[in-house]
């Protein structure tokens, strides 16, 4: 899964439209869209860095997201010279209110430039080389806490520079901005998503555990013991379910764990 | 390749700093204020950044030489290591790094001439001792020696102090450097191997064995002291032949007069890392294997370390004399 947040109604329209995300009626507190077939949520937060951190905490709660999903802060930004429309990945968000820095990771081919980011409490004509946005901080101090930082990005357009400063929020002209950078958006999910996958693939539990547990009962420490058994089951005997072939006269979980232990003892190793 | 350098403010007019970024000129610079603040930040996989690693220029502040673990030694009184870097480019399974670190980044400490002041004061500290000190703890000592260029300014030190041996540890077959200058008697190149086939299986993006032992030759014919690390053993179920082949083939392509020692150890890793690999690592055959903890270690069992370790051993010696050999385990 990766769940976008943005700021602004505007900024999150485009990307509504080209995934066909459904309004999501019963997410109260935030606006909140998805399409289960693409695996994409977004939210709109509202502006500011507690908007962004709040409406990121909420969609982590409101869709159960998983420790492997991404989560992409997409936006606009000011900075003194890019010109308008230019997307650039955030490569350094510092938020100059409380002087914290966090480093996203970018593992993946980047389909723009990367920068370093400010989040500002108030709007800024005082362009540096920094970009300069208002929600960054806020999402990427929440997203980073519930997933892992190379699944944690900000996409900022170009909105407003030193010539072209900002002034009252133009809709229509960020939508466009939006719309425009949308296949350089769409590559970035791409690359969250396969990432998503691989880290996905390495957590799912072993096929047999929750029968495992439906069958057996098992204390929390036999629990844990029991994924890690399964899991080298499966590396070891990927072709021979444990719970098919091998557990006559098993009727408890300790003998069925005994097993198991017993099992992976003797196994052969061939590299 | 690198595309992301990060570089600490503290030395970014340092003239190695300068240097390594003339070698990357189109990768994104990010200044940051203290290495830590990306390499050991919590919410990192190792796995993932592994993908595309940076690389992160900065500062060693306190302690650039570390005495070794016991049981580790080539035969000196006195064992020391030091890090230049931390991670590698190889994405050896076995390895510790992995369980030890957050961050797949490579970490390059530019401040070699504080190394050697620590350097000095070890061996000032230790006249007429025999004392060791070992470089590819943290890292390979060779594999980043274009961007590094460690041999050309630490190989001096060792040239002008006889008494103190370095032993460069390595699978990486960057060696021109040391072919370019005279050899000196005090420094080995060690090369670490496991079989073929377990070296195609966990040491990933790694040199074959054959380039490693076709570099020891090129090095020996030059005038190198090298030396034969097989440590960690692995087992399998052919172990054996695995281990009697993979000595054969080396024994019968290098030369014994230039080959200063051998060790070897068994498979371990401490448990808390062991942990943290599985989970990042979860489908790898050598993590299902059967292991058992010992004194705060994940290893084989006693019984097929000893076997491991006293096949090996007989089969080595066989190929070597005993002053040459130095196993690094203690199965009590």
């Amino acid at each position: 899964m990766v769940h976008l947040i943005c700021a602004l109604n505007c900024e999150a329209s485009p990307l509504i439209s080209f995934y066909r995300m459904k309004y999501i009626t019963d997410a109260a507190i935030f606006r909140s869209y998805s399409n289960p077939d693409t695996g994409i949520t977004l939210t709109v937060s509202g502006s500011g860095k507690i908007n962004a951190a709040a409406a990121t905490s909420y969609t982590h709660a409101y869709f159960n997201a998983q420790d492997s999903d991404a989560w992409l802060n997409v936006g606009t930004a000011g900075h003194r010279l890019l010109h308008i429309g230019q997307a650039v990945l955030a490569h350094q968000i510092y938020d100059v209110s409380s002087d914290a820095t966090w480093y996203p990771q970018i593992v993946f081919s980047t389909p723009c430039p990367t920068r370093a980011l400010k989040t500002l409490d108030n709007p800024s004509c005082e362009y540096e080389e920094y970009l300069f946005d208002m929600e960054a901080a806020g999402f990427f101090a929440i997203a980073s806490r519930v997933s892992t930082c190379e699944l944690v990005q900000v996409l900022k357009i170009i909105s407003d520079n030193k010539t072209q400063p900002a002034g009252k929020a133009d809709k229509t002209l960020i939508s466009g901005l939006i719309t425009d950078q949308i296949d350089t958006i769409a590559n970035c999910i791409d690359s969250l998503q396969q990432l998503s996958r691989d880290l996905e693939e390495i957590n799912v539990p072993p096929p047999e555990y929750y029968t495992c547990l439906k069958r057996w009962h098992f204390t929390q420490c036999e629990r844990n013991t029991l994924y890690n058994l399964l899991k080298r089951w499966q590396v070891l005997f990927p072709d021979s379910p444990v719970l098919e072939n091998h557990i006559d006269n098993i009727t408890n979980g300790q003998q069925f764990l005994q097993l198991l232990i017993d099992r992976l003892k003797k196994v052969s190793i061939v590299f | 390749m690198i595309s992301t350098i990060y570089i600490e403010n503290d030395i970014r007019d340092h003239p190695r700093t300068l240097e390594t970024l003339q070698r990357f000129r189109n990768t994104t610079k990010i200044y940051i204020k203290r290495y830590s603040e990306v390499f050991n930040r919590k919410s990192q996989n190792f796995r993932l950044q592994k993908k595309q690693p940076a690389l992160i220029l900065a500062r060693k502040f306190k302690n650039h030489v570390l005495p070794v673990p016991e049981n580790y030694g080539i035969g000196a009184q006195h064992n020391y290591y030091f890090s230049h870097m931390l991670n590698c480019i190889y994405d050896c399974r076995y390895c510790f790094l992995q369980g030890m670190f957050r961050s797949a980044h490579y970490v390059l400490f530019v401040n070699y001439e504080d190394y050697i002041d620590a350097l000095n004061e070890v061996v000032g500290r230790n006249i007429n001792k025999h004392i060791c000190f070992f470089s590819g703890y943290d890292c390979d000592s060779l594999a980043m020696e274009p961007v590094t260029r460690f041999c050309e300014y630490f190989l001096p030190f060792f040239a002008r102090n006889p008494t103190a041996i370095l032993e460069l540890r390595t699978k990486s077959t960057q060696i021109r450097p040391l072919l370019a200058c005279k050899p000196i008697n005090n420094c080995i190149i060690a090369y670490s191997f496991t079989p073929a086939n377990i070296a195609r299986a966990l040491e990933h993006k790694t040199p074959t064995v054959e380039n490693r032992i076709a570099a020891i030759s090129r090095l020996q014919q030059k005038g190198w002291l090298t030396g034969l690390r097989f440590d960690p053993l692995i087992f399998d179920d052919n172990y054996k032949a695995d281990y009697a082949n993979l000595f054969k083939y080396i024994f019968d392509r290098i030369d014994l007069a230039r080959l200063h020692s051998v060790s070897l150890g068994s498979f371990r890793l401490p448990t808390d890392y062991y942990r943290i690999i599985r989970r990042l690592y979860p489908e790898e055959l050598l993590f299902a294997s059967p292991l058992e903890e010992v004194d705060g270690l994940m290893t084989y069992t006693q019984e097929r370390q000893r076997e491991l370790l006293d096949y090996c051993t007989e089969k080595l010696l066989a190929y070597i004399p005993s002053d040459k050999f130095f196993p690094c385990h203690n199965l009590g």
